[in-house]
């Protein structure tokens, strides 16, 4: 365990994430009081004091938050990293399963990814308002999203503290390679179908966004972050590593492949969260989100061009499909 | 106009996405891993991927390294690896009517206790253990073969492997 | 046009240096109206002045300007109105020293995003309402105490405000150029502007274009009572 949390990486996550929690812990504090009080129609004293402070902290949690999602791809990159040092790894898959913490750690990230976004999205929508419309249920917003912080934090500890160094982890061969199980697609797809998918929903998002239909959008977007996990992870990975037994979303992050997986991961996740924010902000708040709409299909638009190219690159260099 | 033909699409695509989801759905055979009412105690002959392991969940494809477990009630549980077999009696407990293996010199059927292993085999899930009638150099028995993969030195294991397959 | 409601500002409220700037003034200024806040130093009028131009917050109160509530603003749109709803004019002046005349007089409307001749052209009627054009491409730091005042009178205009705030504007000019002033500040009324004036100088006593002066004292209007 000493080898792991004393690593450099670690050591600079463990301490970056310590300082945001530290911030978003009395910003927290902070809300709570704003919370009690707020009442945007008075004209006293404290009403003014707690406007000034709100607007502080929202401040300070808007910079904790965009720093909490840079962490993000450093934690990755950190995983990565730990696979030198534990036996049996190849790369961060093996390492995210080192202990039980790994992968309820690593979701719990992507979804305080997404509603961090959401949170900012809100939050910049009020201030552009002149009355703070949102201010009450961006702090109740928050609180929740700190809450799943303070899980996070704890399974971060607990995580880095329990890899073991002596004990051999699978490697992503056998995680996700043949000896993963039976099918390891979902719904009982078959490459064929998952890539049909993959195309059709890509083009369903597409189609929704243009026209406004922001619900159907976002399920689409839902169900195609799923798809394309398996898509890239089962299909299109096995061409960026060229090898058809090679299936693995982490090996993709290293430098063999020249970091693509950052691109390949980064894109889809921020088409996904852009596709999402989109139908929040039009349905829920019904506001016009032109640049939101035009940033998300670029995003996914790029994911699915990067994702083809890697087929369509080998295919003209092999003449033949792996 | 512009609008039906988007309407028009995006309806087409939604009903395609179902249509594929509920086709995927309906042909997935989905998992068999006991043979039941098997009350004969017999060995139950099965074809390549009939059967799942009950342990890791894998296909059987390779039926040189396959194991079967009986149970007093007639419930036949089948195995890829014999590592697997040790794993998944880890955390069951039935009352066994017979365990046995084929070997993969002879491909011929006998308990398991009976058997020599080579810990150095291509086993369907790695570990290296591969049953044989015959006792060979560097095979062990059953009891050892049972601890070496509870206490994890199996072919997963780098240094064990490095230590095995170097001499 | 400028509706103040029990307006109070305390400075380090809840320490002991505490000290109260403003207490519960309310004041009504009708559009086109010339108001001039007289009284001493420390009296409270730049005080008022800066909470009605939204450079500062009140303690406690409202304040309407053009029927926005502008005293709880974020920054923002705080920004946003001193860009476009006002214009002020300051005791010492505060112009960037180092460019020119015109450039001074432009900076207002660098964010507008308005085409470089739309600018051009407002800036040119704005000098020629300061009576500063002739030193358009002077350098402000070659310029003279009155005509730095006219430049700042220019740009404060530039941008066609409602409403004109000026803080002591003549304390740094000597008589002539302060009755220069003063007809620039009648002639814009005359446009229609809204004018409110904070100062001492009694050249703006008796002033027949002036609608109201308003006598401060101790954050109070009118010798404790208030409009």
């Amino acid at each position: 365990m000493n080898e792991i949390v004393m690593n450099n990486e670690v050591i600079v996550y463990l301490l970056s994430e310590t300082l945001l929690y530290i911030l978003l812990f009395i910003a927290s504090i902070v809300t709570v009081g704003v919370l009690k009080k707020w009442n945007f129609n008075h004209f006293t004293t404290e009403q003014f004091t707690l406007e000034n402070r709100s607007y502080l902290v929202m401040t300070i949690i808007l910079f904790a938050i965009v720093l909490k999602i840079i962490l993000l791809p450093y934690f990755v990159y950190t995983i990565n990293a730990l696979s030198d040092l534990v036996p049996g790894a190849m790369c961060g898959a093996g390492v995210i399963k080192a202990n039980a913490y790994g992968n309820p750690l690593l979701l719990i990230k992507i979804v305080i990814l997404f509603l961090s976004g959401l949170w900012l999205s809100i939050n910049h929508l009020d201030l552009k308002a002149k009355c703070y419309p949102y201010m009450k249920m961006k702090s109740w917003f928050f609180l929740f999203i700190f809450l799943l912080m303070s899980a996070e934090f704890l399974l971060d500890i607990l995580y880095f503290t329990h890899i073991e160094t002596t004990k051999p982890v699978s490697c992503c061969s056998v995680i996700f390679g043949q000896t993963a199980g039976v099918n390891s697609l979902p719904f009982g797809l078959d490459i064929p179908k998952l890539l049909t998918l993959f195309y059709l929903l890509f083009g369903l998002i597409v189609l929704t966004i243009l026209s406004d239909m922001a619900w159907l959008s976002m399920v689409a977007s839902l169900l195609f972050g799923v798809v394309a996990y398996y898509a890239v992870v089962y299909f299109f990975g096995t061409y960026i590593y060229a090898l058809p037994t090679h299936k693995c979303p982490f090996c993709m992050l290293q430098d063999h492949y020249w970091y693509v997986g950052y691109a390949v991961w980064g894109l889809l996740l921020l088409g996904i969260f852009f596709t999402l924010d989109n139908a929040l902000i039009s349905s829920l708040f019904h506001r016009k989100t032109e640049r939101v709409k035009k940033i998300s299909l670029l995003l996914l638009g790029l994911f699915v061009l990067l994702c083809s190219s890697y087929v369509v690159v080998y295919y003209l260099k092999n003449g033949v499909l792996l | 106009m512009k609008k039906i033909i988007i309407n028009i699409a995006v309806f087409a695509m939604v009903v395609a996405v179902i249509v594929i989801l509920l086709l995927s759905f309906g042909s997935d055979k989905g998992a068999k891993y006991v043979y039941k009412n098997n009350t004969e105690h017999k060995i139950i002959e099965i074809k390549p991927k009939e059967y799942q392991c009950s342990e890791c969940n894998m296909d059987i494809k390779d039926l040189d390294y396959i194991a079967e477990l009986v149970t007093q009630n007639g419930n036949t549980y089948f195995f890829d690896d014999i590592g697997c077999v040790v794993l998944w009696l880890k955390n069951h407990s039935p009352k066994i009517a017979k365990l046995m293996t084929k070997t993969l010199d002879t491909h011929t059927w006998i308990p398991v206790e009976k058997a020599w292993y080579s810990r150095t085999a291509h086993s369907p899930m790695g570990y290296g253990f591969a049953p044989c009638l015959k006792k060979r150099e560097g095979f062990v028995s059953y009891e050892e073969m049972k601890l070496l993969m509870l206490q994890g030195k199996n072919l997963h294991d780098p240094f064990v492997k490095k230590q095995l397959l170097s001499h | 046009m400028v509706i103040l409601e029990n307006i109070s500002k305390i400075y380090h409220e809840g320490t002991p240096q505490a000290f109260e700037a403003l207490r519960a003034v309310s004041m009504k200024v009708n559009p086109g109206e010339c108001v001039v806040l007289s009284g001493v130093s420390g009296s409270g009028k730049s005080t008022l002045l800066a909470l009605i131009a939204a450079l500062d917050k009140p303690s406690r109160g409202k304040i309407v300007v053009n029927g926005e509530l502008i005293s709880k603003l974020p920054d923002l749109h705080a920004s946003a109105y001193r860009a476009k709803t006002i214009g002020v004019i300051f005791q010492h002046f505060n112009l960037l020293e180092s460019l020119s005349v015109e450039e001074n007089v432009i900076v207002p409307l660098i964010h507008s995003g308005l085409h470089l001749s739309t600018i051009d052209s407002m800036a040119k009627k704005s000098m020629e309402l300061a009576a500063i054009s002739h030193k358009a491409s002077q350098e402000v730091k070659a310029l003279s105490g009155g005509e730095k005042q006219r430049c700042a009178i220019a740009r404060a205009l530039v941008h066609e405000p409602e409403l004109i705030l000026c803080d002591e504007p003549t304390a740094n000019l000597d008589r002539e150029n302060s009755l220069k002033f003063i007809e620039i500040l009648h002639a814009l009324q005359d446009l229609g502007k809204t004018i409110i004036v904070a100062t001492h100088d009694p050249l703006f006593e008796g002033l027949p274009f002036v609608n109201r002066v308003l006598h401060m004292e101790d954050g109070q209007l009118e010798c404790g009572k208030n409009e």
